[in-house]
């Protein structure tokens, strides 16, 4: 970035910060359209909260002698609200209190004061004392019980505390959060620097400091604060459950507290956050709430072993993104965790929209294919975000209209279970239909626009993943246009991704180009996180693929060698990315005839994969495809086609019969099988191809061109005319559509045609068919490429053949020297060349 | 609390950079270095209150370790102690944050540790070291506001501190700050 540029976009967006929405939106549309995206990036990236909010809190001076009537001693340290420090009172040495001295001043009072009385109830051997609280010039000040110990986490860890001490420990928690509860006190901040343990008598004893501080503080920071902080978070992400990024403060009750007790208790029995803090930190409220709602946190026992089923139930249980699908409350968590220590049936059971889901894909063969997330991620993802959404609106007490909204969610999300329940094959198809006909139409009726933009780029994927290229169509541009509107840098590059691929997937390159082109941009503008650099390796393969169609493999080989660097600076290795890259290197340098780096890339590739178990999986397949590829032009036939045979199988057994990877493979083997001089064989392949093919795409996607002239290859091969001229006529209306002009593949079919009209002996238009293919070919590849040199013989063969001697000697003069040249003077053409030079009246 | 410094020449360090554009003495800074290093090993040892730890909570220890409470020296001094503070907190921060990475890359896998998240000043050295580099981008298009972060962010000067030592309005160091945050967020999702 220019420093201009970067002066430019500092000042619009300094002018754009404090005006409202509407204000901002017609400053934007005035501004100039290469400074819009990163000024609109930047008023979005001030309202995250990120590693520069963990500073200091503002004018942090130097430790002040003494706060209120005590005499400060030390400083313990600094928490989110401002500093503490170690005080004694004034008269009293032996009167230890933590204070805390919060910048917010007097408004923080008045709301303290309201709140007082009701913490002045809270006694309770699990909770700290709060003894005071007053004012001191600016700031405010606490004063509360001194608790000399560390957070729960490190107590835990550095008495090396066994599991069941540490469920112990939570029990703690527990019993003082629920009788806080009891008394109508949420905390709404419990993390393990709130829980800070002690020991009493010998035993660790838990205390809990802040309790309902943070409602105190939330208030007065709203108020105070307006606008920049709007978005911000009070709180900590980590420890939040998902209600509580609403900013609603209505949705926040004791389930709230009870999620984080539950994070707490998961990081106490396996060492790790449900979530990473790498995935937390930084993230705005709409991306932090998107994770918390659909990343299931694994597990703990896959962290550590040690952990058993039933506290991986309980830990679930107690971190459901559903308030209702949780313990009620800290006590419910509490008596489980006592069942649990006493070795008695817990209540928590498997969680059960994700389980039912998980139950579901495996049931149906599809866990290792692609849709398989897809379908978790539509199926429990989605009920947690709806039923999020519907209890925000309830808040709004739109009672009416939020109960219909409530019902179309969950009809649409039981008519996706109850249908597929049963007993269902599990084939491609017939999760097809059934998605088609129930999700479609369920999908239809959702007309909430909050809903409908969760909902349909999630279904638009689903329909790509399964083949289904023109109902995702109509999908992914709706969820195209709503990410354009107003999504992240991330969304809208996402959305542009999908909809370029599934052009793609159609054929229609050069509009997958340019969506492609354009997510390419998004997704830098997204910055380097790991989400984003993948994505952005995700984009250049594709734009590799892109490549590869429109004949630069060069540039593809660019594209991707970025890509793989990419990936590979990933931590952990996205290794499927990686393979599908090296796959697609593969096509690249085989386009480029460099067999034997295209051989190579294809066995990293299918050695990548191997090396994490995922030899069964449809990526796999795609591998061997490309490697059956290369083989067939190094002439190793046979191992192409059990290469071609092994992976068509995976990808039936994956997706059904009906799949244009399939088709695909079925064409591939039918130009081997060409090789091997099995023409039957061909035509028999290139027909099921074709079916399939037909079955899937539009009428003028290319691949049916590549079918069609597969199987007049194998007729012409046979010498068997019937159809042929239909099928290569057709072909050419199809690459006509989709190259929009002269292009070396719509010679090929001319030169296809013309065999067959000099076969027929329909001299005039074999004639014809040769001089545009010769056209074509010196238009688009060369004059002096090999296949216009030899469309150019053939040329004047058939002229010479129709006594037009001069022009065929002509055509024959031109050419020789360069067949010569590119062939060798020894090369059956040039000697054709020389013949009809020669050729006597 | 605030013992008399056992670093006799500081003050006389800080009284020889009066001139803000002077470029600090190495000395002082090596000093301040040693200082906050020596600190900050104490409070990731003895991590007891249950607290964040803070660099800035570091720079005001230092502070007042090195110079005392008592001490008469001049605003400017302070200025000019904190802006060092700031710079040294800042080396400090991405030495540790790299060793850190370096052992967590070395340190195999297995290492069960449990980790809270209020640790996280020290415990995603990734951050730090991509906040550096962003701070660094930052500096070339925006010297004076990449200083701005420097001085609130790693050494805790409020805003008016930090306008008094630039010698800028107030509303300008808000505005840089602000500025810089968007930026530095935008760069480092």
């Amino acid at each position: 970035m220019s420093q201009t540029r970067y002066q430019r976009i500092r000042a619009a967006y300094l002018a754009l910060l404090p005006q409202d929405d509407a204000a901002r939106e017609r400053a934007l549309a005035a501004l100039d359209a290469d400074l819009r995206a990163d000024v609109r990036a930047m008023l979005r990236d001030a309202e995250t909260v990120g590693i520069l909010d963990r500073g200091p809190a503002p004018d942090a001076g130097r430790l002040p002698a003494s706060i209120g009537p005590y005499r400060v001693v030390r400083r313990l340290g600094r928490g989110g609200m401002g500093d503490v420090f170690l005080a004694e009172q004034d008269g009293d040495l032996h009167r230890r209190v933590a204070v805390k001295r919060i910048a917010v001043g007097s408004r923080f009072l008045e709301r303290f004061a309201t709140e007082r009385r009701v913490l002045a109830r809270l006694r309770h051997p699990n909770i700290a004392v709060v003894f005071d609280a007053g004012q001191d010039g600016d700031d405010a000040w606490l004063a509360m019980e001194f608790i000399d110990g560390p957070p729960i986490t490190a107590w835990a860890r550095e008495h090396g505390l066994d599991l069941r001490a540490r469920v112990e420990l939570v029990r703690q928690v527990c019993a003082g959060v629920n009788h806080a509860h009891g008394r109508g006190v949420l905390h709404r901040d419990l993390k393990p620097s709130n829980l800070l343990v002690g020991e009493v008598d010998g035993q660790p004893s838990v205390r809990i400091i802040d309790f309902g501080i943070a409602k105190v503080l939330e208030g007065v920071d709203g108020e105070a604060a307006g606008r920049t902080l709007a978005g911000q978070i009070l709180g900590t992400p980590q420890y939040m459950a998902p209600e509580q990024t609403e900013l609603q403060p209505e949705l926040i009750d004791a389930r709230s507290d009870t999620y984080a007790i539950g994070v707490v208790l998961y990081e106490l029995v396996c060492g790790q956050l449900p979530h990473p803090t790498a995935d937390l930190a930084g993230r705005g409220l709409t991306e932090l709430r998107r994770i918390l709602l659909h990343d299931d946190p694994p597990p703990p026992s896959r962290h550590d072993p040690v952990v058993d089923r039933e506290l991986d139930w309980i830990c679930a249980r107690a971190l459901a993104r559903n308030p209702d699908e949780r313990y009620q409350g800290a006590g419910e968590l509490s008596a489980d965790l006592e069942r649990w220590l006493e070795g008695r049936p817990v209540h928590a059971a498997p969680p059960s929209a994700a389980y039912r889901a998980r139950k579901f894909v495996r049931r149906h063969a599809l866990a290792v294919a692609a849709g398989a997330t897809m379908l978790v991620l539509l199926v429990a993802g989605l009920l947690g975000t709806s039923l999020a959404l519907v209890r925000a609106r309830k808040a709004e007490a739109v009672a009416v209209a939020e109960s219909r909204r409530a019902q179309q969610t969950s009809e649409f999300l039981l008519d996706l279970f109850d249908d597929a329940d049963p007993t269902l094959g599990g084939s491609r198809d017939e999760i097809a239909e059934w998605v088609l006909r129930r999700g479609r139409a369920a999908l239809d009726d959702v007309d909430d626009p909050a809903l409908r933009r969760t909902f349909v780029p999630t279904m638009g994927r689903l329909y790509h993943t399964l083949g289904l290229y023109g109902d995702a169509d109509t999908l992914l541009v709706e969820a195209l246009a709503a990410a354009e509107a107003d999504g992240s840098d991330l969304e809208r590059a996402r959305a542009r991704e999908q909809a370029g691929i599934n052009a793609y997937d159609q054929g229609l390159y050069p509009a997958a180009n340019d969506l492609l082109r354009r997510a390419a941009a998004a997704a830098d503008r997204a910055g380097t996180g790991n989400e984003a650099r993948e994505l952005q390796a995700n984009i250049m393969t594709w734009r590799a693929s892109v490549a590869i169609k429109a004949s630069h493999p060069d540039s593809a080989l660019v594209h991707l060698d970025a890509a793989i660097a990419l990936l590979e600076a990933i931590e952990p290795l996205p290794w499927r990315a990686v393979a599908d890259g090296q796959q697609s290197r593969s096509v690249a340098l085989r386009s480029l005839d460099r067999l034997d780096d295209a051989l190579a890339a294809s066995d990293r590739g299918l050695a990548i994969l191997a090396d994490h178990g995922a030899e069964r999986t449809p990526l796999y397949a795609v591998s061997l495809h490309s490697r059956a590829n290369v083989l067939t032009e190094l002439d190793r036939a046979e191992e192409a086609v059990a290469d071609f045979q092994r992976s068509r199988a995976i990808w039936i057994a994956s997706y059904g019969e009906v799949h244009p990877h399939v088709a695909s493979s079925y064409s591939s083997e039918a130009a081997t099988q060409y090789a091997l001089g099995h023409y039957a064989e061909m035509e028999q392949l290139a027909g099921k191809a074709l079916a399939i093919q037909e079955q899937l795409t539009s009428a003028d996607h290319p691949s049916l061109a590549q079918h069609l002239i597969n199987r007049s290859v194998a007729r012409l091969s046979m010498e068997t005319f019937e159809g042929v001229e239909d099928d290569l006529l057709r072909a050419i209306g199809i690459y006509e559509k989709v190259y929009g002009g002269p292009h070396p593949n719509i010679a090929s079919v001319l030169d296809n045609l013309a065999y067959l009209y000099q076969a027929q002996g329909r001299r005039d238009e074999a004639l014809d068919a040769y001089r545009r293919c010769a056209e074509m070919r010196a238009a688009t590849l060369g004059p002096g490429h090999r296949r216009t040199l030899l469309s150019r013989l053939k040329l004047a063969e058939v002229l010479a053949g129709m006594g037009e001697r001069q022009e065929a000697q002509a055509i024959a003069a031109d050419i020789l020297p360069r067949l010569v040249e590119v062939r060798g003077p020894d090369h059956d053409q040039t000697r054709r060349a020389r013949t009809l030079l020669d050729a006597k009246e | 609390m605030a013992t008399t410094p056992d670093h006799p020449d500081l003050p006389t360090l800080l009284g020889r950079i009066e001139d803000p554009a002077q470029t600090p003495d190495p000395r002082l800074i090596d000093e301040v270095y040693a200082e906050l290093r020596r600190l900050a090993g104490i409070w990731m040892a003895d991590e007891k209150a249950g607290h964040t730890l803070q660099p800035t909570a570091l720079v005001s220890e230092a502070w007042l370790r090195l110079v005392g409470p008592d001490r008469d020296i001049a605003w400017q001094g302070r200025s000019h102690f904190v802006a060092v503070a700031a710079r040294t907190m800042r080396r400090l921060l991405i030495d540790h944050a790299r060793r850190k990475a370096a052992e967590k890359r070395g340190g195999g896998w297995a290492r069960l540790t449990l980790s809270s998240a209020e640790d996280q000043v020290f415990d995603d050295p990734g951050e730090f070291v991509a906040l550096d580099a962003a701070l660094q981008e930052l500096a070339a298009l925006d010297p004076r506001a990449a200083q701005v972060v420097e001085l609130r962010f790693f050494g805790g000067f409020g805003m008016d501190e930090i306008a008094r030592h630039l010698d800028v309005s107030r509303r300008t160091v808000q505005d840089d700050w602000s500025t810089a945050r968007a930026w530095l967020h935008g760069r480092l999702k």
